[in-house]
């Protein structure tokens, strides 16, 4: 037995899935969740084989979702409308069915499931890179920690640090880390508000207090936090330029 | 570019006064020199008056005038240095003579360059309006095709689709009155514009139509309460400015949450002044991400290029967290039907 999750804010939407998958006896639906926060539980309490998942949905993205789950299983996107993601598929050849769904897409899509099960999850983190570059979300961050879930206004995080293969959120209330890489942020961040400033450093421009000569052509950046960072030689310069010196 | 051309014209004149009125080298070379130095510098003064000031009225006459005394000063004041710098008495007498004679050549040599320099910015200014315009009707057409695709919210659409599609499946008898529901609101859709004025009867039939779909797409979770005043029925509001509050009462409310939610409406007439409350809740941890809060920036925008008054849209959030817009639109009684 195959089984997988239905992940959908609307019923109906979940509905027709169930109706289609009734012409598949080796499938059976072990759960339906309405939104990201439901749907991240449900996978890793049953480890579905492989799940139906809506983009827009309340509270949390289906991507958003997607990048909080440790091992995701192989995904099939529904979606009504969105051109970020659906760019996001075409570039990574993803499999996605658009709404109003039809049964030939459905069922091709099902014919090509068995490889996308023993291929382990075809979904890459280059997927997900590509579709947060949504500029409707690139104002937030949703991170895990300890096993809550926490949406972080990007204004609230101080600076990003390069942490092995993760990058590290500084925020008032504490550290987070997230899956990504310190170029993704660097793309998808608002460039005039966050500056790269070392190949391991991203600051948040309105948290700056100070910055300094340290040696010959070494500056250091003092943060409102009372965090002193290295400034690299081009990062300086972007400093410069972002400040208006 | 000028450079060049003072360079040649130097050369010519110089070459002129060696080859044909045999005059030495020094005499030729100075003459030249200090005639076009002055013819420069003229035509220098002429071009930066030009960019910073040209008549409106009677251009000709002005620079007319202007040429004739830069003209004036060139020919005496080249005289008077060349005669100091030539101690030559035969030269002497050849500049007092020739006078006249390079007055109109300087003044012809002016006048070339002053319409040289107003024709040229002239052009200069008909490309950058051209560009102006260029500018302006692309931000006009964009500024159209985003109020169409806003119009029609794909999203929306899309997914109101796909519940028919579903209810034709799972509850055929329902997918009739919804697919007649959603025609009948894409025309209300597309009736719709800023100038026209719409009755309150009209507009909360349409606002009913659209909860009425977001109902069937959402079943449970949706409840509408809805309180409409008996004498503001026959009032009137543009038809543009309540459905973009109560979609973002549902954005907020309804999209961003996934529990049971309650949407109010609210419509009564004080002052002759129609009121419409609209209240959702809201989760505050969306809030504190959502940026700026709610987007009702758009709306705020329409209202004041509408009304001219700024405080015509409210909101405000409870401590239960609810979220109140209140909009406001006066009444006209002398115009009631047409504004």
């Amino acid at each position: 037995m195959i089984r997988t999750l239905l992940i959908d804010d609307e019923p109906l939407a979940r509905d027709i899935v169930k109706f289609y998958l009734e012409d598949y006896a080796d499938i059976e639906v072990v759960a339906e969740c309405s939104d990201g926060f439901e749907g991240l539980k449900a996978i890793s309490q049953i480890k579905p084989d492989f799940i139906f998942l809506d983009i827009q949905m309340p509270k949390i993205s289906g991507f958003e979702m997607l990048e909080l789950v440790e091992q995701p299983p192989a995904v099939i996107f529904t979606t009504a409308f969105d051109e970020y993601a659906i760019k996001a598929f075409e570039v990574n050849a993803v499999d996605y069915l658009l709404k109003p769904i039809e049964k030939d897409r459905f069922d091709l899509a099902m014919q090509k499931l068995p490889a996308k099960l023993n291929g382990g999850a075809a979904l890459t983190k280059e997927l997900l890179d590509t579709a947060s570059l949504n500029p409707a979300h690139n104002n937030r961050v949703v991170v895990k920690k300890n096993g809550v879930i926490k949406i972080l206004n990007v204004m609230d995080i101080h600076y990003f640090e390069a942490d092995d293969d993760q990058v590290k959120l500084s925020t008032t209330e504490g550290v987070y880390y997230k899956n990504k890489t310190m170029s993704f942020f660097e793309q998808s961040l608002e460039p005039s508000q966050f500056i790269r400033i070392h190949r391991s450093y991203i600051i948040n421009l309105s948290q700056v207090t100070r910055i300094e000569l340290k040696e010959k052509e070494s500056y250091i950046v003092l943060l409102k936090s009372d965090i002193w960072l290295p400034v690299s030689k081009t990062g300086y310069l972007k400093l410069k330029a972002a400040l208006g010196l | 570019m000028a450079a060049g051309i003072f360079i040649a014209c130097v050369a010519v004149h110089a070459a002129l006064f060696y080859y044909v009125l045999d005059y030495n080298l020094l005499i030729s070379g100075l003459d030249s020199l200090v005639t076009n130095l002055l013819l420069a510098l003229s035509c220098t003064i002429f071009s930066t008056l030009l960019g910073y000031y040209q008549p409106k009225n009677e251009p000709v006459i002005f620079v007319f005038v202007l040429t004739f005394i830069l003209a004036l000063f060139i020919t005496f004041s080249s005289k008077f240095i060349l005669g100091l710098a030539v101690p030559d008495a035969n030269y002497e007498a050849f500049l007092q003579s020739k006078l006249p004679f390079r007055l109109v050549i300087n003044f012809v040599f002016l006048a070339w360059c002053a319409l040289a320099n107003i024709l040229w910015y002239r052009l200069e200014e008909q490309s950058e309006m051209q560009e102006r315009l260029f500018t302006a009707q692309n931000l006009a057409k964009e500024a159209e095709l985003n109020k169409l695709r806003h119009q029609l919210q794909p999203h929306f659409l899309f997914n109101s689709l796909n519940s028919v599609y579903a209810l034709t499946i799972v509850k055929p008898k329902e997918a009739g009155p919804m697919i007649t529901k959603l025609a009948s609101f894409l025309r209300g859709t597309l009736k719709r514009d800023d100038d026209i004025w719409v009755s309150v009867a009209e507009e909360m039939e349409y606002i009913q139509l659209y909860l009425d779909i977001e109902k069937v797409r959402f079943s449970h979770r949706l409840s509408v309460d809805i309180q409409v005043e008996e004498d503001t029925m026959e009032l009137k509001l543009p038809g543009t400015l309540l459905q973009p509050i109560v979609e973002n009462a549902i954005k907020f409310g309804l999209y961003n949450t996934s529990a049971a939610i309650t949407i109010t409406i609210e419509v009564k007439v004080e002052h002759n002044v129609l009121q419409v409350t609209v209240k959702n809740p809201f989760d505050p941890e969306m809030k504190a991400t959502g940026g700026t809060g709610f987007g009702l920036t758009a709306i705020r925008r329409r209202l004041y290029l509408l009304f001219a008054d700024h405080n015509l849209l409210k909101t405000s959030a409870t401590d239960t967290n609810l979220f109140i817009t209140q909009l406001k639109i006066p009444q006209h009684n002398d115009k009631n039907t047409t504004h």
